[in-house]
């Protein structure tokens, strides 16, 4: 079982966390709960209720609508995280590909967090931020590719 | 004299504290415009008898180009300077310029052109003191008390006009025109006296802040200028054609004015008494006729009507002049129009820039207050020279003119009006009327025309909007939207119409009312019961018939409003009746049979009629409450026992500060608790033995209550309790310091502080440098990833520290100079960008005491690692460390997270060293350090 400075360690590649101080950290560290899933156990499927994230420690984790695959989640990739964020449905499934162990935070105890330390919200909006400015170059470089 | 003191405070609305800084500003603006209303008869006379009216119009020629010039020049140049030294240069200037003036005139060596130069000084000086004396208002009050004082302030103009001209009135013939220079010279000494007292005391700490802000300002600006923004608005463009059309009309007025004067008068000196005589009277009409007339005049025939009384009556004065011009026509058109001007025709402009957007009229307000009339008084010489030189027209003959201009100026009022009432609706439809910043003056019956036309809208939130710009209009012709818009299907709509119903007959709604009791919201249903049971004429008999209804909701709305009448005193509730009726809807007994929510939701509402009846014999069923699993419950309890104001809740509102899911509701009822909470919490933050957590809850409480306790607890105490508790001390004294920036902080503390976060700084730094050191080599022999990542835990959580520290650095330092000021100094400091940087460092430099330079220059200057070891060994003694000595120090610094990293990296090499101090935190109260500890001992 990892201490909360080992979780901390972790966390601070995870890149929704990257932003955010080591001391903080230990905050949001102490809400998150191992665990262990085996290959081919469903974590999530498509329709159920949106109420945690995960992050994988170790193992893979296959992301896929149906039996068509979004993506596969390895070490420091997070998922599910969109749940902190709006009260919809999974919209995709999660399926251990391998033997795993992923860290699980709780969305109320996150939002509680986040309500407590301005630091956290303020590192994961950053965050949130950069990914949405990556999305958008993205999209503009896509479109200018169409256009030409 | 202390009781007299208090009514005139209560009177005007001075609140505490502020009678010194009101009483200083009514003063200065008194004795300015005194001064200026002694120089500006001397001034008329001395042309007019020295020069002749015939050469007025070159005088306004000139008066246009210098004023436009200067006045440019100045605004420009003047941001250089604070306007605490500005203020002084031009009462020194001024002075100097009328004691040279009084040498001229007692000499009798004035020539033709010194009397051009005096006559356009006196028109830039005007300007230009009133100019500054409205800025350093700005510096001296904040928006709010602007809103409050500035009438006040106002009227300490008025009274020091009417006082100066009657001075000048009295003083002419006994001292001569000459000497009245000095005795404006001597008012304008006691301005530097008061000007720098208001500057010291009260404008100096608002200069940064405010500077930054017009900075702000200036770039906005830029995205257009003023004239394309009039030039594109049909409505600017009229409103400046109003404005200029007016100012050109007054100076021909002026004209006639002085012409006949000078026909009639020939002496200086009587001259001057009479032009002192006749401003004040022109004072002193303009100021009854606003208090008297002007209100009703709007309120009965609009905003039109109202304009245009100044161009009927410089219409009728001219046409008298025309009939008959001798002295009486000529001191009917110049009274009469001159009082309007300042009366009935201001309510009007101010009425038509009502619907501009409050970005824009910052904007072209003062672009058409003095560029546009400028250049209308240019005209106006032009004009007045065309037609006395090359055309020779008699004062009869140019009141013709004025008759013609007249005309088009109602021309231009009745084309503005159509455009107002869009633009208002507009204004309405954008939502832009501020109504933090605005008043909104209902008496034009366009503007409540307009307003009760949104009421029709579809939008629910315009038409909240709307209801909430007429919460105080109490007009007959609101009563059918009111009933229409209790039908309406939002429930906030009918809940504001609800609450609007006073003050209107009971007998247009009481019905409609009743039928609200059944509708599906509870709070409609409170708002109804409540308005029934104030209308009813047997309110025992209507509560009997609702408290027994099955409707759970009925019953809690009754029960609220039993509650508000208990509160406010009504007989009808003795204390037993009012217990029987808690205990027959709230009592556990008779809730038993709803399910879990709904039974939690009624002591949700138990609790408010504890809060709002505050009838102490229901107390016991609060904390009663505070038992329940619900966090919901829980918050109701504590926000009720904050409403019943009990000093009773505080400990037990305190104790809750700790418990995370509560802390945020107790801190908010704690920071509004009526009285008396104060004396707790500080005592609470000063116990040794008191709950760390708690005690970091409580800064941030003081913080949100603005008084001399709590800024005096929070700064006296700011050297005492770790660095976390300090760091909130700090946090919340920039808070109050920012929304009140006259509050006194302990500046001895505050300096101390400084130099120990400075200190600190360095002594991290030195740590970082080590570790970052131990690292590179550590990086190039060893294996162990462990190591490695504990390390580099400890070099991020080190950077961490050194960058908090910076930012509690320049915190303390807000808390000396501007706190938005050093905010966004230390952004500068830490943002990549180097011109932003060395912006910041080149402020700094200039702003701070030469000691504090000494100190923080060097850390924000220096990006070198080596030359800030040096200067902590210069500053401060600090040594080079090794590895060991460092994570020692750490371990017995204050620090828990850096305790904890320096613990965890120990534990990955050889942990023996610190075992006895490791053991001190086995039984730590930070889980985390704890936990490292416990792990650390076992490997």
């Amino acid at each position: 079982m990892l201490s909360i400075i080992e979780k901390v360690i972790f966390l601070q590649d995870v890149d929704i966390f990257k932003h955010i101080s080591s001391e903080d950290l230990s905050y949001v560290a102490s809400i998150t709960v191992e665990q262990n899933v085996e290959k081919d156990s469903v974590i999530y499927k498509e329709g159920d209720i949106s109420d945690s994230m995960y992050m994988v420690i170790e193992g893979k984790v296959r992301l896929h609508v149906g039996e068509s695959l979004v993506m596969i989640a390895e070490l420091n990739d997070v998922f599910g995280a969109w749940s902190l964020f709006d009260d919809e449905v999974r919209l995709i499934s999660a399926t251990a590909f391998e033997d795993s162990l992923l860290l699980k935070i709780d969305k109320a105890n996150m939002i509680e967090l986040l309500a407590d330390h301005v630091g956290v919200t303020e590192g994961i909006l950053k965050a949130m931020a950069k990914r949405l400015q990556n999305i958008a170059r993205k999209v503009g470089a896509d479109f200018d590719k169409v256009q030409k | 004299m202390t009781k007299i003191k208090k009514q005139i405070r209560l009177f005007f609305d001075i609140r505490e504290g502020e009678s010194k800084k009101v009483a200083y500003m009514f003063f200065l603006i008194f004795f300015l415009i005194a001064s200026l209303l002694i120089i500006k008869p001397v001034r008329n006379s001395l042309f007019l008898s020295e020069i002749g009216v015939s050469k007025l119009p070159y005088a306004f020629i000139l008066v246009a180009l210098f004023s436009a010039v200067i006045i440019a020049l100045f605004s420009k140049y003047s941001k250089k300077f604070h306007i605490g030294r500005l203020t002084r240069a031009v009462m020194d200037i001024s002075i100097l310029s009328l004691i040279g003036l009084w040498i001229l005139l007692h000499f009798g060596i004035e020539t033709k052109i010194f009397i051009y130069v005096f006559y356009v000084w006196v028109a830039i000086f005007g300007v230009i003191t009133s100019m500054q004396f409205w800025l350093l208002s700005n510096y001296v009050f904040t928006i709010r008390e602007a809103k409050r004082l500035f009438g006040l302030i106002g009227a300490g103009g008025i009274s020091g006009g009417i006082f100066g001209g009657y001075l000048t009135n009295f003083l002419a013939p006994i001292i001569g025109t000459e000497n009245l220079v000095l005795v404006s010279a001597s008012f304008l000494f006691i301005c530097i006296y008061l000007g720098k007292y208001v500057w010291v005391h009260y404008g100096r700490k608002n200069y940064s802040e405010r500077i930054s802000k017009t900075i702000q300002l200036e770039s906005s600006e830029k995205k257009g200028s003023s004239f394309n923004i009039i030039r594109k608005s049909k409505y600017l463009t009229l409103f400046a054609g109003i404005v200029g059309i007016s100012v050109l009309v007054s100076n021909l007025v002026d004209y006639q004015f002085n012409m006949i004067v000078s026909q009639n008068i020939k002496n200086e000196d009587e001259l001057t008494a009479f032009f002192g005589f006749w401003l004040s009277n022109l004072s002193i009409f303009s100021l009854l006729f606003q208090l008297l007339f002007s209100g009703k005049i709007i309120k009965l025939f609009g905003l039109r009507t109202s304009l245009l009384f100044l161009p009927f009556s410089m219409l009728l004065g001219s046409i008298a002049v025309f009939i008959i011009p001798v002295l009486s026509s000529a001191l009917l058109l110049k009274v009469s129009s001159g009082a309007f001007k300042q009366s009935i025709n201001k309510s009007g402009r101010e009425l038509l820039s009502m619907p501009i957007a409050a970005d824009i009229k910052n904007r072209v307000k003062a672009f058409i207050d003095v560029f546009i009339a400028n250049i209308a008084t240019g005209l106006s010489g032009i004009l007045l020279l065309i037609i006395t030189i090359g055309f020779d027209f008699s004062v009869q003959q140019i009141g013709l003119i004025s008759i013609f201009l007249v005309l088009v100026w109602t021309v231009l009022i009745y084309k503005i009006k159509a455009e107002y009432i869009g633009s208002f609706r507009t204004a309405i439809e954008r939502r832009s009327i501020n109504l933090d910043e605005e008043q909104l003056n209902l008496t034009d019956a366009d503007i409540t025309g307009s307003l009760l036309n949104v009421l029709k809208s579809d939008n629910k939130n315009q038409v909240l909007y709307v209801l909430n710009l007429l919460e105080n209009f109490k007009s007959e012709k609101l009563i059918p939207h009111m009933k229409r818009l209790l039908n309406h299907r939002s429930a906030d709509v009918k809940t504001a119409i609800l609450n609007m119903l006073d003050g209107f007959s009971k007998d247009e709604f009481y019905a409609q009312v009743l039928e609200l009791m059944n509708d599906k919201d509870l709070n409609v249903k409170i708002n109804a019961i409540s308005y029934l049971y104030n209308n009813s004429d047997n309110p025992e008999k209507l509560i009997e018939e609702y408290i027994h209804s099955g409707d759970p909701q009925i019953k809690i709305a009754v029960m609220m409003c039993i509650a508000n009448s208990y509160r406010e005193g009504a007989e009808l509730w003795e204390n037993a009746k009012l217990e029987r009726l808690f205990d027959s809807v709230f009592s556990e007994e008779s809730i038993k049979h709803l399910s879990p929510d709904e039974a939690d939701t009624m002591r949700i509402y138990a609790s408010n009629f504890i809060g709002i009846s505050s009838y102490p014999g229901l107390f016991p069923y609060l904390y009663k409450v505070m038992e329940s699993d619900s966090a919901e419950v829980k918050k109701s309890a504590i926000k009720n026992m904050g409403e019943t104001c009990s000093t009773e809740f505080l400990s037990t509102i305190i104790e809750t500060l700790n418990d995370r899911k509560l802390q945020k509701y107790s801190r908010e009822v704690l920071a509004g608790y009526c009285d008396g909470a104060i004396p707790l919490l500080v005592e609470r933050l000063q116990d040794k033995n008191e709950d760390q957590s708690i005690k970091n809850a409580i800064p941030s409480i003081l913080g949100r209550i603005y008084s001399d306790e709590t800024t005096h607890a929070l700064s006296d105490n700011l050297l005492t309790g770790d660095r976390t508790l300090r760091f909130e001390m700090i946090k919340s004294l920039n808070k109050l310091k920012t929304r009140f920036p006259e509050i006194d902080t302990n500046t001895a503390n505050v300096n101390i502080a400084i130099i120990e976060e400075i200190e600190y700084y360095y002594n991290l730094s030195a740590i970082l440098g080590v570790e970052q050191r131990q690292k590179i080599e550590s990086d190039k022999i060893e294996t162990s990833t462990t190591s490695s990542e504990a390390r580099q835990l400890l070099v991020s959580s080190l950077k961490d520290k050194v960058e908090n520290t910076l930012e509690r650095i320049f915190r303390l330092l807000g808390l000396k100079y501007s706190s938005s000021a050093m905010y966004d100094t230390y952004l500068g400091i830490v943002s990549n960008n180097t011109k932003l940087s060395e912006d910041a460092i080149e402020f700094l430099d200039n702003i701070l005491s030469h000691k504090l330079k000494q100190y923080v220059i060097p850390i924000v200057e220096t990006r070198d690692s080596e030359q800030l070891l040096r200067n902590a060994k210069l500053f401060f003694g600090i040594e080079f460390k090794d590895e060991e000595e460092c994570i020692s120090e750490m371990l017995n610094g204050d620090d828990d997270w850096l305790k904890t990293c320096a613990i965890y990296l120990a534990s990955t090499s050889d942990i023996s060293k610190y075992e006895e101090k490791v053991k001190d935190y086995l039984n730590d109260s930070d889980p985390v350090l704890r936990e490292t500890a416990t792990l650390a001992l076992n490997n």
